[in-house]
């Protein structure tokens, strides 16, 4: 039987329906009422970072680096076709992507709903592998590698990453290199597909113009009941101190742009909701347009709007980052640092923390409007082991002392790096 | 829901509103549109940047985006867009909907009244934006210009858009270019907005709950007291001048790019125009295009080959990225692709595909705030401004006979290679 919750949202009325599906599967249907289309989202726990690996304690295995970014374009083909022209008879927008810790395959439809989540249930558990549709696949990612090369927003984060991380493969490129995809075979490409497609270690998140009802009927038909089995995962040890405090890329650009980060200290699980909730709440008060760090690293001509932070994390890794254009990043870094450490010496400010809160509190509230949105939270939330809701309830739960206390945890002024992309 | 409601407020001036209350937030804009002129497309650029900066009440950044946050992380944001012959200038507040605040502010009214305040009352002394909010939005402008340059796939279009359109204002770029924004003065930006506050066409449009009726009233009433004089619009369609251009420049790169322009002497005036969205999207719009199985899936040439159609305008741009020493290869596999098309070998599959694929793509769009919001403030241009799900039946009853007449148009015009250097 599926067992089948309703989680709802005090706050908003919103509510979805996490499922336990008898096939190991677990389903998330988020209905929204009175939208036109839908949104079905099929990922695995199982991205980049995941080359090293065993099975039931079994042989350690480690595989060529890009090799997941590989199995996604490669399970578009079946025996009998790809999934894009079956699409094309259902008029589904199709697409996949690969991070570092997920692969995930999508449609958004209008029409047709049942039609197109069949389709994508059907490919993404019939891989078809041959000598031949690998091959074919080398130019075309090794076209995609060669034009990420030749971005400067992608290669500063992966020169950062480079500087913060010592061994955690989360610094490796996701597709890999021209040369790595050479050693991928249809029978490597089977052995990870067999390892990391398991619907135990899977989801399928749903939202939109739907019902509960439509979604169970194609999963009971097209799911298999699949044992589970026990995967492994290892990372070497990752020292928490950084590599190398700068590093500097020259690439044909005409305004210079960098990439601040901090390495933080990342457990053996992901942060908790409201753990994002008091990070989150403390990077608005403190970087955000409205606070004093950004207005002086303004008028100072050190950034400009394409300025922005994130919380960057994932299995083993950890960093808060920052971005932006800039003429003069090693200014702009010092700058940042400087005010960190004030800010850790002299204190927070109440009224910064309730507005921050409140603006926090408005911007998750607004991911709620978009499908596509919401289901790739759902995804995230779920490999991570929270509950989507729970971070909304979590930001009005935080107090001034909880994140006086996260800002004495994070942001080491003496465990950061800088990386910068200039001209020649 | 999602229908738009227009109301004339002034000459050349209307506030439409789309009440739809699925969303969890509003948004408002007002837009100013205006020839694309090489004299004053950076100027109005640097216009619509220090507007957002401060105004009489709030009048430093830092102020205006304390206020913002304070009403649960409001925006406030403006953007530069071409449409064909023309420049508009954005200026929007979005923010979470009254209901869902958990005191009793007003967000939607108070964003309502500050993007009113930012119009009506800027921060200006003497006749002049202040100096401070001036140099930011200078070096801004100019850090924005560079950055175009930064991302080659962005760049490459631009450029073969510019060689294209070389005699027409739909060639200038949409923030103008760093000699002319090096000349203006804060003095001359600020005449500039009450010039402009005369001229433009102006459209504000709210999406959201409710029909915001206080709004419409503060607006109404501010342009009552402008003389209004406005400029005419238009855009012609593209002609091809001459022989195909071929144009090449050389760069450090990984990738090269490839670029081509093709005429179709059909734009957005034409009722036919929706037959050449189709004929565009069959070449290059979807996985089961044209393009897509043959350039990349037969013959692995690249990652990305897409083609797309510039309605206001009239015309289609292809572009790939491709190993340097394939450019050629490349080339004549997409005008292999685009000479099918020409002479009618389109099958119903591919027909029916790119119709079904485009139709998905219309009834989505009112899902999304932002999505209504783009759609009418372009669709506003046309004669008839048709809803997506219109849109979606004039291109279901399109026949095969109507695409094989209308592909005889498509010819080459330019073709622009951004070579790595070896």
């Amino acid at each position: 039987m599926n067992d089948i919750k309703e989680i709802k949202s005090v706050r908003t009325g919103d509510k979805y329906y996490k499922i336990n599906h008898k096939s190991g599967l677990t389903i998330y249907v988020y209905p929204k009422e009175k939208y036109s289309s839908a949104y079905a989202i099929f990922g695995t726990k199982y991205g980049s970072i995941n080359t090293t690996f065993s099975v039931d304690g079994g042989e350690k295995i480690t595989v060529p680096d890009g090799i997941a970014h590989y199995l996604e374009h490669k399970l578009f083909e079946s025996e009998d076709g790809d999934a894009f022209t079956r699409y094309a008879k259902t008029g589904a927008s199709a697409n996949a992507y690969t991070s570092f810790e997920k692969t995930c395959y999508l449609f958004s439809c209008s029409d047709n709903f049942k039609a197109n989540l069949e389709i994508l249930l059907d490919f993404v558990q019939s891989p078809y592998f041959t000598a031949e549709t690998v091959a074919k696949e080398q130019g075309i990612i090794g076209q995609e590698i060669k034009m990420y090369d030749d971005s400067p927003d992608w290669r500063v984060m992966f020169n950062l990453l480079e500087c913060l991380y010592h061994n955690h493969p989360v610094k490796i490129d996701i597709a890999g290199t021209v040369e790595t995809i050479a050693e991928i075979t249809a029978e490597k490409l089977y052995e990870v597909y067999n390892t990391f497609y398991n619907l135990n270690n899977m989801v399928l998140c749903v939202t939109g113009n739907i019902t509960v009802d439509e979604v169970l009927e194609i999963c009971d038909k097209e799911l298999k009941e699949n044992k589970q089995h026990n995967i492994t995962n290892y990372f070497e040890n990752e020292p928490y101190e950084i590599v190398k405090p700068y590093t500097e890329q020259k690439l044909t650009v005409s305004v210079p742009l960098f990439n601040f980060g901090f390495k933080e200290k990342a457990g053996d699980r992901m942060l908790t909701a409201k753990e994002n909730a008091e990070i989150d709440i403390l990077l608005t008060m403190l970087f955000s347009p409205s606070s004093v760090l950004y207005s002086e690293l303004l008028e100072e001509g050190l950034i400009n709007s394409s300025f922005s932070y994130e919380v960057f994390e994932g299995p083993g890794y950890f960093t808060i980052l920052f971005g932006g254009e800039s003429r003069n990043p090693e200014k702009a870094a010092e700058k940042i640092k400087n005010y960190i450490s004030k800010v850790k010496s002299e204190g927070l400010s109440k009224e910064d923390f309730e507005a921050s809160k409140r603006a926090c509190y408005g911007d998750s509230l607004s991911s709620l409007n978009n499908i596509e949105s919401i289901a790739n939270s759902l995804v995230s939330s779920h490999f991570s082991g929270n509950e989507f809701f729970e971070y909304t309830d979590a930001l009005a739960e935080v107090t001034f002392e909880d994140v006086e206390n996260r800002l004495n945890k994070i942001l080491d002024v003496n465990n950061c790096a800088l990386s910068v992309v200039k001209g020649e | 829901m999602e229908i738009l409601k227009r109301e004339q407020i002034g000459n050349n001036m209307f506030f439409n509103t789309v009440n739809d209350s699925r969303f969890k937030t509003m948004k408002m804009s007002v837009s100013a549109y205006l020839p694309l002129k090489k004299e004053t497309a950076s100027q109005n650029a640097l216009l619509c940047d220090i507007l957002t900066r401060s105004c009489k009440e709030y009048n430093t950044l830092a102020i205006l985006e304390k206020k913002l946050l304070s009403l649960y992380g409001a925006s406030l944001s403006s953007y530069v867009k071409k449409e064909g012959d023309l420049q508009v200038l954005t200026i929007a507040v979005s923010g979470l909907d009254d209901r869902y605040a958990f005191d009793d502010t007003k967000i939607s009214s108070e964003l309502a009244e500050i993007l009113c305040k930012i119009i009506f009352e800027p921060n200006v002394l003497n006749d002049e934006f202040t100096q401070r909010d001036f140099k930011q939005s200078l070096r801004q402008l100019l850090d924005t210009i560079d950055s175009d340059f930064n991302e080659k796939r962005v760049y490459a279009v631009s450029r073969c858009v510019e060689i294209m359109n070389a005699n027409s204002p739909a060639g200038i770029k949409r923030y103008g270019d760093k000699e002319s924004a090096e000349k203006v003065t804060a003095k001359d930006l600020y005449s500039a907005w009450q010039n402009l506050l005369k001229t433009a066409r102006f459209e504000i449009m709210y999406v959201g709950e409710g029909d915001s009726p206080s709004a419409l009233n503060i607006f109404k009433n501010k342009f009552e007291s402008i003389e209004r004089n406005p400029e005419k619009l238009c855009t012609e369609t593209f002609k091809s001048v001459g022989n195909v251009k071929e144009v090449i420049e050389e760069m450090e790169l990984s990738q090269s790019k490839l670029v081509m322009g093709f005429e179709t002497g059909v734009s957005a005036d034409d009722d036919n125009y929706y037959a050449m969205m189709l004929l565009s999207a069959i070449l290059g719009g979807t996985p089961s295009a044209k393009l897509f199985t043959n350039v990349r899936e037969k013959q692995s040439l690249c990652y990305y080959c897409i083609s797309r159609y510039y309605r206001r305008k009239g015309y289609i741009i292809v572009e790939s990225g491709v190993e340097g020493e394939n450019l050629e290869k490349a080339k004549n596999a997409i005008l292999n692709e685009v000479n099918e098309l020409t002479s009618g070998n389109i099958t119903d599959f591919e027909i029916e595909s790119a119709k079904l694929a485009m139709i998905n793509g219309y009834k989505s769009i009112t899902d999304t705030v932002t999505g209504i919001e783009t759609w009418y403030l372009t669709r506003i241009l046309d004669n008839k401004v048709d809803t997506p799900e219109e849109t979606a039946k004039k291109i279901n009853v399109i026949t095969k006979d109507q695409l094989l007449e209308l592909a005889k148009n498509i010819k080459l015009d330019t073709v622009y290679m951004l070579k790595n250097k070896d």
